[in-house]
């Protein structure tokens, strides 16, 4: 006997009967009598029926009336599949006392329409004489306002199926409307965020406590805090972060966006916002429901500031809504911005926007979570690891992360596509991405520079300067714990002196190239501009752009031409930009903007880190910025520059010695063409030294000072 | 020996069962007529219900008797209370037929549960020229059962009217006609059984 029967659609008499048409010989062969229950696995679902013969007692055929199924939007799947009898499953039939039920009804509008009592026993009837199981949706077909029911519970909950009869009671848990229930289930994909949990629970708590607690609010006699602010650097994830904790609390997330809001009629923004906030108040009475404003700096600028009338009075109108006269809805509002200050202040006041969260470019250990939740998903190979690649990329924001895990996939499956292997992403991978992507905060303007990577074996002599470059700028960097631990101080800034043409400034691209550090170089031309105060903006930003993307190494290349000293006469400009150098190098606090997590340290043998560690690691973490100065002529700077705890450590490099011409020639790769001796000792007779005695001297002189003190 | 006893005593319990069944259509049907000419004068009253709220009788001759609007309202709302309740005593005969015809299937489905072993699966299908199987006839049974039951849920809905939706019921005896067209295979359906089965021999 074949086992395999064809899926027929179901004929129109069947329609909400949850009859299954069987013939005999399937009937008797899954033991089955008339009008018993049988639960049909299929791929999009299971469907539970009854057991009835078709009515032309032909074998080899089914049919179903999918009235009560799993799927819980169940589309008619008539396609012509084959369905085998093993699929079919035999239940027993228990008699129920009581079921529980969830009721959809068509739209919100109905469900104000319709009385308990009429839904009560809409439901009654659609259960009556019908076979449930839990987690089952019966759909309603016609025109009636239930539009399907999803069936919680039922009780006796013993293994078969549950029949509704004249005695059981039948309890509906919750009503809500078809729009609420297909938003609940398209959300099938759930997006993850790492990295920010104590955001995210903070949002959390805002949207469920008077969800799950109206009780104790009510006696507490307050109103929960409905405002959030999310401050942070583009990229981020503060929208991101907004979805997944609305998706996760089962919320209605309705957005605004400001170019959104503006209309061309004058009162047409103001119309709009207004719309939007009663929509998101309709839904908010069925449910929670969340709005979340995106770059709101854009919306509410600062009154006042522009003369500009239509939008102070969009403004206004925000104020109002979120905390007027006529505000009484149970939404929870939270905002997203990159610019705070640029927001009027009357926004940020509690009752409106009681709560502010700074969110910041992400540390290590937050890069790495990141890394790990965006690579669970790809085909990786082993020798991939999250650390390594947190590790590498210094100053980047979750949209970069992203960014270079796309890359990389794309680069696996071009590869993939021209050698035919299989497509797995390597390491190779990666770093051809990081290289492709960079940050986000580096790439406004000033101070990227691109350079060949300098080895440190490239650079010929100097071994005792190449020790303390390596002992003053990579170890801080690298390991801030362990000069905790000595108790020492870090040093800050390194300052390279010595007669011009001496391998400095390849000193510092080797020292760039050696440690894994954002790089950023500022010249004069960059920070003098005709502006007043421009310079000194720049220079801010230089270091806030450094400090954002920690460890970072600043160099002020010939910085005797930017910073004159204080003593002179002085262009105003030179003693401007010295006052911001001193105070970027040595000056009081954090920037509550600029706040990012604390890495945690752990001590030796485990210890856990206690309250004033933590802060010291946090400064730490602030502290992880290195100047590196150049200049020919360290006379001419101010003395409250080279004071220990600004740029303390003086390193003279010295013009090259004998061995140090040789290295270096050697290096230089002219092992193609043979050079001899004789042209060398030609070329050095006509060339001459650029330096004089007298300029050696002085230098000896200074070098021997500085040694000494 | 068995099995003929089993399908026997299920065969008699079937024919009673239509016999029951075929009084309590004539009942169903003999209620729904008699509703129809009070759906209609629901309608009616409601109909002047509305014009009496929308007429001005100030500007008028009738301006000299005293609230005359409201006295006229009264006494329609009043014939209209009275309607309502003739309505509902055709309900209630609805609702009897109703429980009975779910008392009666109930009770047929019970023997054949009690009796389905012994009958077998064959004897369930077995259909001859002069009676269909077993199977056909509880069929029918459960679709009589549910179409009673929705009919009654229905037209008892449709019933609930208030004053303020007066416009609804003046709709409401093409509603309530709708009803019987809808469900006219139904109708048919219960026609075909009962021609069938007067023609039958057990």
């Amino acid at each position: 006997m074949e086992t395999d029967l064809k899926l027929l659609p179901p004929s129109t008499e069947d329609q909400g009967t949850q009859r299954c048409r069987l013939g005999p010989k399937a009937m008797s062969l899954l033991g089955v009598k008339i009008g018993y229950p049988v639960v049909i696995s299929l791929p999009g679902g299971s469907y539970l029926c009854t057991a009835w013969p078709r009515r032309d007692l032909c074998d080899g055929y089914l049919q179903l009336d999918a009235m009560c199924s799993t799927t819980q939007l169940p589309n008619s799947n008539s396609k012509n599949s084959s369905v085998s009898v093993t699929r079919l499953k035999h239940l027993m039939s228990v008699k129920l006392r009581k079921v529980t039920v969830k009721v959809v009804l068509r739209d919100l509008e109905v469900k104000q329409r319709t009385s308990s009592w009429t839904v009560h026993e809409l439901v009654k009837d659609v259960l009556r004489n019908l076979y449930v199981l839990p987690q089952y949706t019966v759909t309603v077909t016609g025109d009636s306002p239930v539009v399907n029911l999803v069936v919680l519970g039922m009780d006796p909950l013993e293994n078969g199926a549950g029949l509704v009869t004249a005695k059981t009671t039948v309890h509906i848990e919750e009503t809500t409307t078809l729009e609420w229930q297909r938003h609940t289930l398209q959300d099938a994909e759930r997006c993850v965020v790492a990295g920010i949990d104590d955001i995210c629970a903070s949002l959390r708590e805002m949207i469920n406590l008077p969800l799950h607690y109206p009780e104790t609010m009510s006696k507490l006699g307050l109103s929960c805090p409905k405002g959030l602010l999310l401050v942070g650097p583009p990229g981020v994830g503060k929208t991101l972060l907004v979805r997944a904790v609305a998706r996760e609390a089962g919320a209605h997330l309705v957005s605004i966006s400001g170019p959104a809001i503006h209309g061309s009629r004058p009162g047409e923004g103001e119309e709009n916002l207004r719309n939007i906030f009663e929509k998101a108040g309709g839904i908010s009475r069925s449910g929670p429901c969340l709005l979340f404003i995106d770059e709101i700096d854009s919306l509410c600028p600062k009154r006042g500031a522009s003369e500009n009338a239509p939008e102070n009075r969009i403004v206004a109108q925000l104020l109002t809504l979120m905390d007027g006269i006529h505000s009484d809805h149970q939404m929870a509002i939270v905002a997203a911005t990159n610019r705070p200050d640029a927001l009027d202040p009357a926004l940020r006041r509690p009752g409106r926007f009681d709560r502010e969260v700074v969110i910041g470019v992400p540390t290590l250990a937050q890069r790495k979570a990141i890394l790990e939740v965006l690579t669970s998903n790809m085909p990786v190979c082993d020798d991939v690891s999250a650390a390594e690649m947190a590790d590498m990329t210094v100053g980047y924001v979750g949209a970069d992360l992203t960014a270079m895990c796309r890359e990389a996939a794309m680069q696996a499956v071009l590869q993939a596509h021209q050698d035919g292997a299989d497509g797995r992403i390597s390491k190779a991978h990666f770093y051809e991405a990081f290289r492709k992507i960079r940050p986000s905060s580096a790439r406004s303007g000033v101070g990227q520079v691109e350079f060949k990577p300098v080895q440190w074996e490239q650079i010929g002599g100097l071994d005792d300067v190449k020790m303390h470059l390596k002992q003053s700028i990579e170890w801080p960097l690298k390991y801030p714990d362990a000069f905790i631990r000595m108790g020492l101080t870090l040093p800050k800034g390194v300052l390279l002196y010595g007669p011009p043409g001496c391998a400095k400034t390849t000193l510092v691209k080797a020292v760039a190239t050696g440690c894994h550090c954002s790089f950023l170089s500022v010249s004069g031309a960059d920070l003098f501009s005709p502006f007043v105060g421009d310079s000194e903006k720049t220079l801010a930003q230089i270091f806030r752009q450094a400090r954002a993307s920690t460890p970072a190494i600043v160099f002020l290349d010939e910085i005797d031409a930017i910073i004159g000293s204080r003593s002179d006469h002085g262009s105003g400009v030179q003693e401007r930009i010295l006052s911001v150098l001193l105070n970027e190098l040595d000056g009081v606090g954090l920037k509550t903007i600029e706040r990012r997590a604390c890495d945690k340290v752990l001590l030796e043998g485990g210890h856990g880190v206690d309250q004033d560690d933590k802060l010291e690691f946090q400064e730490v973490v602030n502290k992880s910025v290195m100047i590196v100065a150049a200049t020919n002529r360290p006379d001419v700077l101010d003395n409250a520059l080279m004071r220990p705890g600004r740029l303390d450590k003086l390193l003279y490099v010295p013009p090259p010695d004998e061995k140090a011409a040789l290295l270096s020639l050697h290096t230089s790769g002219l092992q193609a063409t043979s050079v001899k001796m004789e042209h060398f000792q030609k070329s050095l007779q006509s060339m001459k030294p650029s330096l004089t005695v007298q300029d050696l001297e002085v230098y000896e002189k200074l070098c021997g000072k500085s040694r000494k003190g | 020996m068995s099995e003929k006893v089993s399908s026997g005593s299920l065969v008699q319990s079937l024919r009673r069962c239509f016999d029951v069944l075929e009084q309590q259509q004539k009942e169903w049907k003999f209620a729904i007529q008699e509703c129809d000419p009070l759906v209609t004068t629901l309608s009616n009253l409601s109909d002047q219900l509305q014009a009496c709220q929308k007429v001005n009788l100030q500007n008028g001759p009738l301006s000299e008797f005293p609230d005359l609007q409201d006295r006229l309202q009264y006494k329609l709302k009043a014939a209209m209370e009275v309607t309502l309740e003739k309505l509902n005593d055709k309900l209630s005969i609805l609702q009897k037929v109703r429980d009975a015809v779910s008392l009666l299937v109930g009770s047929v489905f019970y023997v054949y549960e009690v009796n389905a072993d012994n009958i077998g699966l064959e004897g369930s299908l077995s259909r001859t020229a002069h009676s269909p199987s077993i199977a056909d006839m509880l069929e029918w049974l459960q679709d009589i059962e549910k179409h009673y039951r929705n009919q009654y849920l229905v037209r008892k809905l449709l019933l609930q009217v208030r004053y303020d939706q007066l416009s609804e019921i003046k709709n409401l005896p093409q509603h309530w006609n709708r009803l019987d067209d809808k469900s006219s295979s139904k109708q048919l359906v219960e026609g075909i059984i009962f021609n069938f089965f007067l023609n039958f021999i057990f």
